[in-house]
């Protein structure tokens, strides 16, 4: 039995599933093999949202869309799942269904229980922040209101591909529903059971490996000492595509999701402690105020759906040359805290902890805490290049963050994703900007330093002179608009 | 007397047909319980299939060590060229494509052994241990370099009117250019499936995602080596197809068959995506060349047009499709004196094949890309120069020698451009590309002349089948699949006015080779065009049987079906007790229906003819902008007026051409095919090839159905709807490039998909660097 993992307990569709299998097994394939087949599969990569499913993974929440293909079901210990057979209450069907009815919404209809549930899970994250009275006054009719909520429907939809549409009809059932105000789904539909949730699963015998979600800093450290080539996991939106696109396996996995002293989140006007296993969803949230340049961009890395389970310490942990949020930690000198099983936390700048493509300075039985940040206010940007708006990966990613005393560069950081193996910062560069007035002559010879010191590859994203000359335009894009000269972007432009 | 079913209620309704009804499966769609093939229980002890695959794109002596693969975990049983006992031809229409690669190897990733095993991982862990040993070979990959080798798939042909050599001589002006057209990726959301069944007479049953049952069922009886009759194969619904089924779905369920007979088991082959984006064909990529000799009005004296397919590994559906590319390099325009010719260019990569347009999007974007360039030497407007050239009475003769004889194109174009405010936008965007230091407009509007019917004549036919039962419940079916496009819907409205009963007295059910045989593919968007007349047919039949019977051999006068009541004479009978009676009078509810479009032929030898019994129209606005830093883009609005003949279905049309058009958007924007060096397809998953979301369109995105009747007599005098609007898209790559001129500069060249790297490519004028490591 070594490869069944100890039984969990969660909510499905109202009823309570008991089950034990692999460590990595999906919740895709676990409601595909169970009968429940109204979850699609369409490309076992977390790319085209037709498996998404609702997840409530805590009492403080709304219930959430996410990739069942990804989605390791071990996780699920405790928590609520809601598939496409239980959105319906009592057989009536739920106001996401309806609308996709009336607009004409579905064609051949295979991606329709995934914007069927992306779209009951933003009604629901509206009715949850809403709150029972319903919250607040509508906004009042105006173009740049109608342009806003269509963005809002547009990003509710981002993390799922349909081909036949065109997506017209869709947006517009999203735009019906956003003018229908919804209870939340928890209360026709089940609830996250904390008492189960607080629970352990059963880790005796015979259920010794497989999949393991400790609940304290000691119990993972415990964990770890025990069983320290074990791989971790926290959303798994990366690793499991190891076990979905390259049959691998995964025998034992170690989930820091439940950890709460990884779940840190504080964002002060001037700096911010994020802790590992924050989503990138909550961090979006709790940037708006203070970190505004890193809440716009996260909208453009991955999908609601991604968003909702991808972490900050995975995509640290990665270290791929794109990871989204390398170039602007890089820019931020943050500051990776490292724990151990048996040593002292250790505090390494991230400079430091990126070795190479794919490499950290993270060692078996080594994990990372939180990070932590300071600088907020300095001026920040950070812009990204791929051939697709939404849900693509970043060709050339560029964060630029200045202080200035007066029209003098007293500090500045350029950091590049997407130029070489690993994200890096050009120090040199850095170091000419310092003490430097922004001037045109300035930027000029900036943009000949850019293209002359990166080299990268060109690859399916795009080509070496395209990067290289993007890396160069946008820190000069960033430096104009330091010096507050009117960029107006493509986006937002009909907005004003 | 026997004791009748209980009497189905008729409903009430009005001429269903031109209502804009609800998708028949549209509450299961968003239930999720409309079942696709992957979602049907599989009995017991099926197996699954995983496929080995060529490493290189070219190779010769290619030798299998399979051995540590069948002792893999959960393998029962491995086959390869040597196992098949029939044929290991799987070409739909010439010789030529394999079920199994044996001996030599074509591209890479074709298909050399397949095993089946007890689950689909460990099938696909087992296929990973093969090894093999051959002798690489040089890989050819483009079209330019399949034309320096004069290597082709199929002969090239040409289509000649007038003279145009003599008429480009004489010519005041000309333009001279090229083009290069990358592929695309069908995308379907639902990927590749066959689930086969063994039957009882040694035949099977086969489940499958296709457009083409009838021909699944003629490959797979042609690979095990019997008769068509032992074999059955169904189809209920796809998860999308656009051509991607039509002759890519027989593979699969020939090696189930095959497995499904060897181990008297059910069989699932199911494609992993990545799998299925590099085993199965695509569009087609093209390199075309025009030339263009006009006077300076910008009226079109004589056209050379170019086209040169890669057709891949063999040659599939290759014909039919540069063909469609060679009807369609007109488009819209008269050309006077032209001469087209066609290249059928073999290449090592996978083998190109239908996908909505069939041809016919590549041929008509290389004549709009000559008529902007046109237009920007005379300084003209494009829209202009693109009027003075549509066809029109006595310029009416296409290059084929079909005369165009519905001129409603010119009336189109005029109300877009009032609808959509052309030219006051052109001002307006004259004015802010003066005023902006680097965001640019562009704007476009484009027309689109597509030509219905299969240009293969024979494929132009269909049956249908229509029983009613004695509770007055009627069964429809029909040769047409559904893959999302309504075609269900529509063929039920029809058959349900034609009763003058509700719909929801029409039950639609799986197309299937044992109900209706020898049916064509649900392809050329014929689908309505064919099955609706053929189950119409049916509906006449046995309408005319039941006038017949409450004549009771008087004069038969003419009968009135509707409002689930039928009148004949002073008669007024409902529905369910007219079918009653009948029953006990023994009159035939069942009837089979078929169809043949008339009028339609081509000779191939003179490349003169009437292929199409009609054409379908369409015209799209589009305007973008663009940020000349980064070559970023965005489709700011779309307006479109479309020709659906008299509309069967308003809703479904609308769907249709919003659909195509965003399909044709990816094609022509981000969805970017790239091979490397090695002729490995490297945009090979969703992460890498970028097709449309919901970010991708504009606020304003308003489709208007243009509804004129048919003046041929095809089905209520509607017009066919599902390819024409994916060419609407053309007007966004047009307005791109229109966004990338400089003042006083030539319109620059712009790579198809105009990514963003593209577009700034083009922007900066440099031309070299727009295919720095793009590969073949």
């Amino acid at each position: 039995m070594t490869d069944i993992s100890n039984p969990i307990q969660f909510w499905l569709n109202g009823a309570l599933q008991a089950h034990s299998g692999r460590a990595d097994e999906t919740l895709l394939g676990y409601l595909r093999h169970s009968g429940r087949v109204g979850t699609k599969e369409g490309c076992a990569s977390g790319d085209c949202g037709a498996c998404t499913v609702l997840v409530q993974t805590d009492d403080e929440h709304a219930y959430k869309p996410m990739n069942a293909c990804i989605l390791p079901v071990q996780q699920l210990h405790g928590q609520a799942v809601i598939t496409v057979e239980g959105l319906p209450s009592n057989d009536v069907l739920h106001p996401a269904q309806a609308a996709l009815i009336e607009t004409h919404g579905a064609q051949c209809g295979f991606c329709t229980p995934g914007f069927v549930m992306a779209l009951a899970g933003w009604m629901d994250e509206q009715a949850f922040s809403a709150g029972p009275d319903g919250g607040g006054q509508p906004e009042a009719d105006s173009p740049q209101a109608e342009t806003r909520r269509l963005k809002a429907c547009r990003e509710a939809i981002s993390g799922n591909l349909c081909r036949c549409t065109g997506y017209r009809p869709i947006l517009q059932a999203a735009t019906h529903l956003a003018s229908r105000p919804t209870r939340a789904l928890f209360e026709t539909h089940q609830r996250l059971d904390k008492a189960l949730f607080d629970s352990q699963p059963d880790h005796s015998a015979p259920y010794k490996t497989g999949f393991r979600a400790p609940q304290t800093l000691n119990d993972l450290k415990d964990l770890l000492r025990q069983q320290p080539s074990a791989n971790l996991i926290a959303g798994g939106t990366d690793l499991m595509l190891e076990v979905t696109q390259k049959q691998g396996r995964f025998d034992q996995l170690i989930s820091l999701a439940r950890v709460p002293a990884l779940q840190s989140l504080q964002i002060s006007p001037d700096s911010a402690i994020i802790g590992s296993a924050v989503t990138y969803q909550d961090l979006q949230a709790a940037a708006e105020l203070h970190w505004p340049a890193l809440h716009h961009f996260l909208s453009r890395l991955g999908s609601p759906q991604i968003r909702n389970r991808g972490t900050v310490g995975g995509n640290l942990g990665t270290a791929s040359p794109i990871g989204d949020l390398l170039p602007i930690l890089l820019a931020m000198d943050a500051t990776i805290v490292m724990s151990h099983f048996e040593a002292a936390d250790q505090n390494v700048a991230i400079s430091e902890f990126l070795q190479g493509y794919r490499k950290t300075q993270l060692q078996p039985g080594n994990f990372i805490k939180e990070v932590q940040v300071t600088g907020l206010q300095d001026f920040l940007r950070y812009y990204k290049i791929s051939k697709r708006q939404e849900d693509d990966i970043a060709a050339v990613s560029v964060a630029v963050r200045l202080k200035l005393d007066a029209d003098q560069i007293t500090l500045a950081r350029i950091a590049f994703g997407g130029v070489a193996e690993q994200a890096l910062r050009l120090p040199a560069l850095e170091q000419a900007l310092q003490g430097q007035a922004i001037t045109e002559a300035l930027m000029t010879s900036l943009h000949q330093q850019v293209l002359i010191a990166l080299n990268p590859i060109s690859d399916v994203r795009a080509s070496r002179d395209y990067r290289r000359e993007m890396a160069a335009n946008l820190l000069v894009r960033a430096l104009k608009e330091a010096l507050g000269l009117p960029m107006p972007q493509i986006y937002g432009l009909d907005d004003a | 007397m026997r004791k009748l079913a209980a009497t189905a209620e008729a409903g009430v309704v009005v001429a269903a047909v031109g209502q804009a009804a609800a998708h028949e499966s549209s509450e299961k769609h968003v239930r999720g319980t409309a079942a696709y093939v992957d979602d049907m229980p599989v009995p017991a002890g099926t197996l699954f299939v995983a496929t080995g695959w060529a490493p290189v794109a070219a190779a010769k002596g290619l030798r299998l060590d399979l051995d540590q693969v069948r002792q893999s975990e959960g393998v029962i049983d491995v086959c390869t060229e040597a196992d098949v006992p029939g044929s290991n031809d799987v070409s739909p229409v010439h010789e030529g494509d394999v079920l199994f690669a044996s001996g030599e190897v074509s591209f890479h990733g074709q298909v050399v052994f397949a095993v089946a095993a007890t689950s689909q991982h460990l099938a696909e862990v087992a296929v990973k241990k093969a090894i093999f040993t051959y002798e690489a070979q040089p890989v050819q990959l483009t079209a330019a370099a399949a034309r320096a080798t004069e290597d082709f798939v199929l002969p090239t042909r040409t289509f000649q009117m007038g003279s145009p050599a003599l008429a480009m001589q004489n010519a005041t002006r000309q333009v001279q250019g090229a083009l290069h057209i990358r592929g695309q990726e069908h995308f379907y959301l639902e990927g590749q499936v066959a689930l086969v069944s063994p039957t009882e007479d040694d035949g099977v049953a086969v489940l499958v995602s296709s457009q083409h049952p009838s021909e699944v069922q003629k490959l797979v009886a042609s690979t095990l080596g019997i008769a068509l009759n032992r074999v059955t194969v169904s189809v209920r619904r796809m998860g999308g197809a656009f051509g991607g089924k039509e002759t890519q779905a027989a593979p699969l369920a020939c090696i189930a068959a095959l497995f499904a007979r060897r181990t008297g088991r059910a069989i699932k082959y199911r494609m992993p995506r990545q799998q299925d984006m590099m085993q199965t064909g695509k569009r087609h990529d093209f390199e075309n060349e025009y030339r263009l000799g006009f006077d300076d009005q910008g009226v079109i004296q004589a056209a050379e047009l170019t086209l040169a397919a890669r057709c891949g590994y063999s040659a599939d559906l290759s014909d039919s499709i540069v063909d469609r590319a060679m009807f369609h390099a007109d488009n819209a325009y008269c050309l006077q004196n032209a001469q087209i010719t066609g290249y059928r260019c073999r290449t090592n990569t996978v083998s190109n094949t239908a996908f909505r347009g069939f041809g016919g999007p590549q041929g008509m974007l290389t004549i709009e890309a000559a008529m902007d360039h046109m237009a920007s030497t005379l300084d003209i407007d494009p829209v202009d120069v693109r009027l003075r050239n549509l066809y029109r009475l006595g310029n009416d003769e296409t290059p084929y020698g079909q005369k165009v004889t519905d001129f409603r194109l010119g009336r189109m174009m005029d109300q877009l451009i009032e609808q959509s405010h052309y030219r006051q936008r052109r001002q307006g965007i004259a004015e802010f590309n003066a005023r902006q230091s680097y965001l640019r407009r562009g704007l476009a509007l484009t027309p689109v002349k597509f030509g219905i019917s299969f240009t293969a004549t024979h494929l132009n036919q269909a049956g249908a089948l229509i029983h009613i039962y004695s509770d007055g419940s009627v069964h429809l079916n029909h040769g047409g699949t559904e893959m999302g496009q309504g075609l269900l819907t529509k063929v039920q409205q029809i058959v349900a006015s034609a009763f003058g009963v509700s719909t929801a007295l029409v039950q639609v059910s799986a197309t299937a080779t044992d109900k209706v045989p020898n049916t064509s593919p649900t392809a050329a968007s014929s689908g309505t065009d064919l099955n609706a007349m053929a189950a119409l047919d049916a509906a006449n039949q046995i309408k005319a049987r039941l006038i017949a019977f409450l004549a009771q051999g008087d004069v038969v006068g003419p009968g009135e079906f509707s409002d689930g009541k039928v009148r004949h004479g002073d008669v007024i009978w409902d529905w369910a007790d007219l079918i009653q009676a009948a029953y006990l009078n023994r009159v035939s509810l069942s009837a089979t229906g078929f169809y043949k479009t008339p009028d339609i032929h081509f000779d191939r030898a003179t490349g003169k003819g009437q292929p199409f019994y009609y054409y379908a129209f369409g015209v799209a606005c589009s305007e973008v902008v663009v940020d000349t830093t980064t070559g970023e883009y965005r489709l700011s609005q779309v307006d479109i007026l479309h020709d659906v003949g008299r509309s069967l279905n308003p809703a479904l049309d609308q769907g249709q051409i919003e659909g195509g058009f965003v399909q044709g958007l990816g094609w022509l924007t981000t969805e970017e095919l790239l091979w490397n060096e090695a002729g490995h397809l490297i945009s090979n998953s969703p992460s890498n090839y970028k097709i449309p979301t919901a970010f991708d369109i504009p606020d304003h995105f308003k489709v208007t159905l243009f509804q004129e009747d048919n003046p041929e007599a095809t089905v209520f005098h509607s017009k066919a709807v599902g390819e024409p609007p994916l060419m609407l898209a053309i007007s966004v790559w047009c307005a791109l490039r229109d966004a990338c001129r400089r003042p006083m500069q030539p319109l620059p060249d712009l790579a198809v998909p105009a990514t963003p790297e593209q577009v700034y490519w083009a922007l900066s004028g440099r031309k070299d660097a727009a295919d720095l490591g793009r590969g073949p």
